[in-house]
């Protein structure tokens, strides 16, 4: 009884690991696949794998173009909001000021504001200006979705460092600078790099304002796939071979940064 | 040294970050208000003050209507299953007969549906999987014999498919955050239940799931308040049809500013939809915020 309840328990779990790959396996099989062989059967394994998916789309110039365009922009918030959130949380955990609570509940609110009610409003504001299709306006629209990540993930790694560590090194005498950037920070680096990372994965994966507010200089990833579906009709093995190339940092990621994970999705509401 | 100078550079070190935040997140909403007042077209110049005509049409409109109970409905209705579903899986990986390299290796491989872009996902579902013709699932209906299932047609055919891929796509979250929690029960104590000769459903209704509940509770909100505001997915899978039955909130204020260019509009239907998911969210930490976790950080 014992043995088989395990045993069920195995069974469960492998169901559902090989339903995660599946559609993965799918993208990555159709990707290697010609065009003939991929609408047969798309699970058949009864084929010459072939790159010519992949190299066909990187030499499209929209296709690498729209890679350039995700790393910059992603790369851009993410490094914008790590650079405001080692200031901005450590006030936020150490430090007590007026206005604290209103601040930080200003940061949090932006999670609860509906992405489409911010792109509405921007898009007038940036075609008014003629700031549609430019990397500034949209890397200022990732910042409401980075900041709020970050600063509350940073504050729950600065929450975790004792307090006497930033005493032991006043007394030193050390500067409140100093102190942060001898004292706190290498202990918390680790955490910072992953919550970079989730950041940029977060961003490297955004659709919605990418599709309204860049153009055709700064478009993104996710919006040439999304552009390509229509394009291509049934020449699916090209679209998956972007698609393929669009997986490739989350892998990375998880390989590298998994276990950080919990605390990042949950802005350190939860302790992984 | 001195509260004054603490002070000081609190504010220095906090104000760049609250300006972008006030300029990138409450300026344009602040903006949206005003725009919604009047009868603003895209293609127009001149833009007349209407007043609160905006609200007042969206309230009789049926497409607005159904868009917000469907977006209500579904959010819950895929929270409530991700949640449920994360809890299960969960407790199988946490169980004490599963070997640690076993879960962990799970652990993993479900983060890939969860890390993937949604759109990529997205795409998958609608090419390979929901495709009348070529998609892999009636290619299997076709094989054991059963009708083919048109996914994008008829009037519930494309909300369970959706509902499907989201619970595929988001249940990894629940699982990770349950998971979480259920490591953080002291082992002594499930023992100490086994000792007394609890069933494993006593054991669950009664010791495990009172502990997680605060878990469970932040699971089940950010769910939630995500689920509310989705959108990549049902554009990309069903965008909205077939007519709008799939269409929820973020996608009927899309198709009103972008593809009507009723700005105007759109941007009263948004602030009401920022509107409802507040008040949607401040219903849910009222009736089921735990008390362990009130007053509590974040």
């Amino acid at each position: 009884m014992k043995r088989l309840l395990s045993a069920l328990k195995y069974a469960v779990l492998s169901i559902y690991g090989i339903i995660s790959l599946f559609p993965f396996l799918l993208v990555v099989l159709t990707a290697l696949k010609k065009k003939k062989d991929a609408l047969s059967n798309p699970l058949s394994l009864a084929f010459t794998p072939t790159l010519e998916n992949f190299l066909y789309q990187l030499q499209k110039s929209e296709v690498f173009r729209a890679i350039g365009h995700s790393l910059i922009i992603a790369l851009s918030a993410t490094l914008i909001a790590i650079l405001l959130g080692i200031f901005s949380s450590y006030a936020m955990s150490r430090l007590r000021f007026r206005g604290k609570t209103l601040s930080q509940g200003a940061i949090l609110s932006l999670r609860l504001i509906p992405p489409i009610s911010l792109v509405i409003p921007y898009f007038i504001i940036f075609s008014k200006l003629g700031l549609l299709d430019n990397y500034f306006s949209i890397i200022i629209m990732y910042l409401t979705i980075c900041l709020p990540l970050i600063v509350w993930m940073m504050k729950s790694f600065y929450d975790e460092l004792p307090i006497e560590l930033d005493e032991a090194a006043c007394v030193d005498g050390c500067t409140r600078l100093q102190t942060l950037w001898y004292v706190l920070l290498p202990p918390i680096a680790p955490g910072i790099f992953a919550s970079a990372a989730l950041t940029f994965i977060v961003m490297w994966n955004e659709f919605m304002y990418a599709l309204y507010i860049t153009g055709s200089g700064t478009r993104t990833l996710p919006v040439e796939i999304y552009n390509s579906i229509g394009y291509y009709s049934l020449d699916w093995g090209k679209m998956a071979a972007t698609a393929v190339i669009a997986i490739i940092p989350a892998i990375l990621f998880i390989a590298l940064a998994q276990k950080y994970i919990v605390k990042g999705l949950t802005m350190g509401a939860v302790k992984g | 040294m001195t509260t004054k100078e603490i002070r000081s550079t609190a504010y220095r070190y906090i104000m760049p970050t609250v300006a972008i935040v006030i300029i990138a997140g409450l300026v344009p909403i602040l903006y949206s208000v005003y725009i919604s007042l009047f009868d603003y077209e895209l293609i127009q110049t001149q833009h007349t003050f209407i007043g609160l005509s905006n609200y007042l049409n969206l309230i009789a409109d049926d497409r607005f209507l159904h868009a917000t109970v469907f977006t209500v409905v579904f959010a819950l209705v895929a929270t409530i299953c991700e949640v449920a579903l994360g809890f299960v899986l969960a407790y199988l990986l946490y169980s004490k007969n599963i070997a640690p390299t076993f879960s962990s290796l799970i652990r993993v491989v479900m983060l890939i549906p969860y890390m993937v872009a949604p759109v990529v996902i997205s795409f998958t579902f609608k090419t390979l999987i929901y495709d009348v013709n070529f998609g892999y699932l009636n290619a299997v209906l076709r094989e054991i014999g059963l009708p083919i299932l048109n996914v994008f047609s008829g009037k519930w055919n494309s909300s369970i498919a959706v509902l499907i891929m989201e619970i595929f796509l988001r249940t990894p979250f629940t699982i990770l955050i349950l998971y979480a929690g259920l490591t953080t029960i002291s082992a002594e104590l499930i023992e100490a239940s086994m000792i007394d000769g609890a069933s494993t459903w006593t054991k669950i209704r009664r010791i495990i799931l009172p502990i997680l509940k605060p878990v469970v509770f932040v699971a089940f909100i950010f769910r939630f308040m995500d689920a509310l505001k989705m959108f990549d997915e049902m554009y990309v899978l069903t965008r909205g049809g077939p007519g709008y039955t799939t269409e929820n909130l973020s996608l009927f204020v899309a198709s009103q500013g972008f593809e009507f260019s009723h700005m105007g509009l759109a941007s009263a239907a948004s602030v009401l939809f920022f509107i409802i998911v507040a008040v949607v969210c401040a219903l849910f930490f009222r009736l089921f915020q735990p008390k362990e976790t009130k007053g509590g950080e974040a």
